[in-house]
């Protein structure tokens, strides 16, 4: 269907309708034509604009570089459409500027070179634009504080729970020393008096009667200091037997079985054939029994916990290993310390692992503790001299 | 005549220190290995008996109970506890219930007789029997 032919007015009626302003400016860039919406925008009449350089809606500082661009486009006149979110600065006739928005459209009017431009105010928009920029900046400002908030209360709560540690260590060593308190505070009160007793005495055989009586609770309290220091330092290891680890393996899960919440865990282990080693059977048994305990506590409910014996060159490795969360790097080096525990005051008093390291370097050995999925344990004791061994292999 | 101490201690060495420090002054001594029989010499003599210093860990009864169960039967009867380990709460609840003296040992023999006098003092300022 061919265009009808509208009258020049028509047009001209839908040209000033349009709510953008449109301008067209010639080959030198004088204003040949504005609609209302334009003048409207510039608050211009449309005669004060005809015959003007377009630069005149330019602001002052952007004159030369919008002479410049015009030129270059000139040469080279492409089509630029609107909505590219790019905006210029325009500046009405009582000098206030404003941002708008440009499409340009080269044409050809009676052999001519024209521009027709197509702009709209987008100060509101651009407003409004930044407005949601700075709410978006203080929604960011606001996340920001929210997590240092939240990241101080978890440094607070690492204080607290590193507190909570330490003062379960204390509990350990109150309970310790009430036991020792009680243990050497009767003997020592027993000495007091007989001394008491001694020195108002005047017949020697009570005298020596007392004395004896000093040396023996002096003894007593000897023998308690003894008891406790055994753990305490790496004592003699006279009396040492000639040890099958299978059959210290074997007793220590036996007597694991018989603690609260090992029937939740899987405990598997088959006997090796291992060279066995020197050592005192009940030490060990109780140096594997506090591993297997800490496995059996730390993999909880559906665990699985191996044991394996391996021999190396001129040592047996026990190997301990469980499926539960692993050991905190930051833990790794404190686990063997006395009194370490992350257990509640009922669960441990963090003395397993202390006298696991106490037994096992008194043989000579070597506790390592590696983590992957789970946490493994590798006791290492130095085997019996093959000629010991009674075998030929 | 001479006053009479209970000692409510399971071990005999302790009892015999108390009763050699307690020797050669007003006090008499009067032995219970256990609570049971501390609450039977407390029934048959409880006239005669001033003071009662009692221990606080033992086998079967503990002290602590012990002290709760001669209070309930003989108010004004004040009790020294006697103990090998000192512990705060402990002390405080023992005082809160009544106990007289809190007395760790080895105590020498000056304190233990001092704490002994005041405590029976105490019992002849409150006890009804010598109104
Ligand atoms: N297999 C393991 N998996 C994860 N953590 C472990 C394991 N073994 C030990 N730990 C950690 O090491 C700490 C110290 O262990 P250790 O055996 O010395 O003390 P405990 O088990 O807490 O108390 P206790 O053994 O005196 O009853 C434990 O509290 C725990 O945090
Ligand atoms: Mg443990």
């Amino acid at each position: 269907m061919a265009t009808r032919d509208l009258g020049e007015n028509l047009l001209r009626l839908a040209v000033h309708a349009s709510p953008s302003g449109i301008l067209i400016v010639d080959a030198g860039g004088e204003i040949v034509f504005a609609n209302e919406a334009l003048l409207g925008m510039f608050d211009y009449e449309l005669d004060e604009l005809l015959g003007q350089p377009v630069e005149v809606l330019v602001p002052p500082v952007d004159v030369e570089l919008h002479r410049k661009h015009r030129e270059k486009f000139g040469a080279r006149p492409v089509p630029r459409a609107m909505g590219r979110r790019e905006s210029f600065g325009a500046v009405r006739k009582d000098g206030e500027e404003f941002s708008v928005e440009i499409g340009l459209r080269p044409t050809e009017v009676e052999g001519e070179r024209m521009v027709v431009a197509t702009i709209i105010d987008v100060t509101e928009r651009r407003r409004i634009e930044e407005r949601l920029r700075r709410y978006d900046e203080h929604l960011e400002e606001l996340i920001e504080q929210r997590t240092q908030e939240l990241r101080e209360a978890q440094a607070q709560k690492e204080q607290v729970v590193e507190r909570l540690i330490q003062s379960e260590k204390l509990a350990a060593i109150g309970t310790l020393v009430s036991g020792i308190g009680h243990e050497i505070n009767n003997p020592l009160y027993m000495i007091l008096g007989t001394a008491e007793a001694l020195q108002d005495a005047t017949d020697v055989d009570d005298c020596r009667q007392f004395g004896t009586e000093i040396i023996e609770h002096c003894r007593k309290i000897s023998g308690t200091v003894t008891n406790l220091s055994r753990y305490a330092r790496p004592g003699s290891m006279d009396n040492t037997q000639t040890v099958d680890l299978n059959d210290v393996v074997e007793a220590a899960i036996e007597s694991v079985h018989r603690t609260k919440r090992s029937d939740e865990v899987d405990i598997v282990w088959t006997r090796q054939p291992v060279a066995e080693v020197p050592g005192r059977p009940d030490e060990l048994q109780q140096a594997l029994f506090n591993v297997i305990r800490n496995a059996v506590q730390a993999s909880g409910e559906h665990g699985v916990i191996r044991i394996g014996l391996e021999e190396r060159d001129d040592s047996v490795d026990v190997m301990v290993r469980d499926n539960g969360p692993g050991i905190p790097e930051e833990h790794r080096s404190k686990v063997f310390d006395p009194f370490f525990s992350t257990k509640g005051p009922d669960d441990g008093e963090g003395l397993g692992l202390y006298i696991v390291r106490q037994i096992v370097s008194r043989h000579g050995g070597d506790i390592q503790v590696t983590c992957g999925e789970g946490t493994t344990f590798t006791l290492r004791f130095p085997a019996s001299p093959k000629t010991d061994r009674g075998e030929t292999s | 005549m001479k006053h009479q101490v209970l000692i409510l201690d399971d071990e005999p060495d302790v009892r015999k220190v108390i009763r050699q420090q307690l020797s050669g002054t007003q006090f008499e001594v009067l032995e219970a290995a256990h609570a049971e029989q501390a609450m039977d010499l407390l029934r048959d003599y409880a006239l005669f008996i001033d003071v009662i210093i009692c221990d606080v860990r033992m086998p079967g009864i503990s002290g602590v109970e012990a002290v709760s169960y001669i209070r309930e039967a003989h108010p004004t009867k004040p009790i020294i506890v006697l103990t090998g380990h000192p512990d705060l709460d402990l002390a405080v609840d023992f005082m809160k219930s009544g106990v007289v003296d809190y007395i760790v040992k080895p105590v020498e023999k000056d304190k233990l007789v001092a704490a002994v006098e005041k405590a029976a003092a105490k019992h002849q300022t409150f006890d009804p029997h010598d109104v």
